[in-house]
């Protein structure tokens, strides 16, 4: 069966060496290509150099895309291939499954100490969050944008590859398993880690910002 | 049967994915729910959630309209030369 015809398409464009078919495909996915690469390696330069690898070895096996999964899951596990092959040249790589036990770890979402520990409020808020500002204007919501940012590229690696793909890209639980090689459950608690924890850093980012 | 009911905010929040995700069972909503409608600060939480969830699908909209670099469009020619052969 075939499910991704539109992909097919471009995929026999792209096979006919028609530019704008490749101009277009660049276009969708360098920004999330670059994103992807930089939750294994940080250094802008080198992240782009694992981009331009992945579009070669990408087009190397364009040939054996049959469309079973959309061209741009396909695409995505190129990239995050491409960029743990990076890291793990230069030895400086831990197992996936040592990741999962260090990163996939159920814990809680806020801090303990953000609530009452005993008394008749116990389980309750003692310091309540403060509601982030509305991104109504441009200007805003420009600045929340940067700080998401900066809070998504200080969450480990597996945790920031699941937040960026499912939230990010908005891929679906079982697409994100299957280009990262992980489990459902496992999945589940990588998202449920990066979203706290990215929240907690956005929040403790604004409340910096209020105080000085 | 008694309704159930979420007491502390601590449990509540750890909830708040699966509520988003539309994951919870019936009964988990609606006491996620009531707790909800008589807690400022976990529906301050919530909001926040939501205001995270917002923008990080934002930055994932943000498509490239910069001219694709002369360098990979050099690969891309040489990868079908190549290839044509
Ligand atoms: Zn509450």
């Amino acid at each position: 069966m075939i499910r991704h015809a539109a992909d097919l398409e471009t995929v026999a464009a792209l096979l006919r060496g028609e530019h704008e078919a490749f101009t277009s495909l660049v276009r969708a996915h360098q920004p999330a290509f670059l994103r992807l690469a930089q939750t294994w390696v940080r250094d802008r330069a080198a992240a782009a150099e694992v981009v331009q690898q992945a579009w070669v070895s990408a087009l190397e096996s364009l040939a054996t895309f049959e469309g079973r999964s959309s061209l741009r899951t396909w695409l995505f596990g190129i990239v995050i291939n491409a960029a743990r092959s990076h890291v793990r040249a230069r030895k400086r790589t831990i197992p996936l499954s040592a990741l999962i036990a260090e990163e996939a770890i159920d814990g809680p979402s806020v801090e303990p100490d953000r609530f009452f520990q005993d008394g008749e409020w116990v389980g309750h808020w003692s310091s309540w969050p403060t509601p982030f500002p509305s991104p109504d204007n441009a200007l805003e919501s420009e600045r929340l944008r940067a700080l998401l940012e900066q809070a998504i590229s200080a969450l480990p690696p597996l945790q920031q590859e699941v937040m960026v793909l499912c939230d990010v890209e908005g891929l679906s639980g079982e697409e994100t398993c299957n280009i990262l090689g992980i489990s459902g459950t496992n999945q589940r608690v990588l998202l449920h880690r990066a979203r706290a924890k990215a929240r907690a850093l956005l929040e403790e980012k604004l409340s910096d910002k209020v105080k000085t | 049967m008694s309704e159930k009911t979420l007491d502390q905010c601590k449990e509540v929040v750890e909830l708040v994915n699966e509520y988003l995700g539309h994951a919870l069972t019936a009964e988990d909503r609606a006491a996620f729910e009531a707790h909800l409608a008589t807690c400022p600060p976990c529906t301050a939480y919530l909001a926040q959630m939501k205001t995270v969830l917002n923008l990080a699908s934002s930055l994932g909209n943000a498509a490239s309209h910069a001219e694709v670099e002369p360098q990979l469009m050099a690969m891309f020619q040489h990868w079908h030369e190549k290839k044509s052969r």
